[in-house]
């Protein structure tokens, strides 16, 4: 089981970083959440970082989704960097990243 | 307090000093009202940015916060109500006026007024790339006005990032009267829910 994503998609709304960091600490805030949302407002771009413990970081753009890459993560520079957060554990097999997504951007593959 | 910072930053801005007010836990889901409130508190004229009770929830078009004056209010969309809830106020009161041109730098409960000649003759959308450029951070959300704000035409707008145009009271004008050419705010904070 893991996550696939449809990165054409996605509207940059934010709730699957909320929502996993809602799982994991019991607080709101996009601050811990293993998924990244990376927006370029200006060019209307946008993307998800996923950190996975088999492949990396899932890197999800509109041209395409690599994986295996270690780049840096775009939660600003104030944010806990993506190498220091803990992998998704797709909530014990029940994603809530999944279930919250508006737009179905973000779906389930066995 | 669940969903809320339970805090109020008042800020004057003539003698660039900030004080903290508590918000009170009981009836502090009506922002406006608040808003009235607080302006009546800390008047004649202040400026107010606020959130509602559930900015930063999931619930839809909670991202919503708003600028609330003595002429109107706007309501500010896009990530700027969320990240003001984060940067730790639940209300900010902006008293007086500024000498000098600049912009307003809110986060992590500080806010700070930073002096910048340079901006006055940029638009909106050179001001938030500057201000971003500047700070260092991508994600800093930016509530500017362009030139005709600074010279406080009553048509002016004020513009949330790049695309957030819902100003229909002449905003800008407020910010010109005040001398602030744009306010950024970045949020880091947490906010705490009853039952996650």
């Amino acid at each position: 089981m893991r996550l696939m994503f449809k990165p054409l998609k996605c509207i940059c709304c934010g709730l699957c970083e909320t929502v996993c960091s809602l799982n994991r600490d019991s607080v709101l805030t996009p601050m811990t959440s293993s998924i990244i949302v990376h927006m370029e407002d200006k060019s209307n771009y946008f993307g998800l970082v996923l950190k996975t413990k088999s492949e990396g970081l899932v890197i999800c753009k509109p041209e395409g989704v690599t994986t295996g890459q270690q780049a840096a993560g775009s939660g600003g520079p104030g944010a806990k960097p993506i190498l220091l957060r803990e992998t998704c554990d797709l909530c014990g097999g029940n994603p809530k990243c999944v279930r919250i997504c508006p737009t179905r951007c973000i779906v389930v593959e066995d | 307090m669940y969903l809320r910072n339970g805090k109020v930053g008042i800020y004057d801005l003539s003698s660039e000093e900030l004080e903290e007010q508590a918000l009170p836990e009981e009836d502090n889901l009506e922002s406006l009202k608040i808003a009235e409130r607080l302006a009546s508190e800390h008047g004649p004229d202040p400026l107010l940015l606020g959130t509602g009770a559930l900015t930063g929830s999931f619930v839809p078009a909670s991202c919503a916060g708003f600028v609330w004056t003595l002429n109107g209010f706007v309501p500010i969309l896009g990530f700027a109500g969320v990240e003001l809830k984060l940067s730790g106020f639940d209300f900010v009161v902006l008293k007086g006026r500024v000498q000098k041109p600049g912009y307003l730098w809110i986060r992590d409960s500080v806010i700070e007024f930073v002096e910048s000649e340079n901006l006055t003759s940029m638009d909106t959308w050179k001001r938030a790339d500057k201000i971003r450029a500047d700070q260092g951070d991508g994600k800093i959300q930016v509530l500017s006005v362009g030139p005709w704000g600074d010279a406080s035409e009553p048509a002016s707008q004020l513009v949330i990032g790049y695309w957030g145009g819902e100003d229909k009271v002449g905003m800008g004008a407020e910010f010109g009267r005040r001398n602030i050419a744009a306010i950024a705010i970045r949020g880091m904070g947490e906010l705490e829910v009853k039952e996650p």
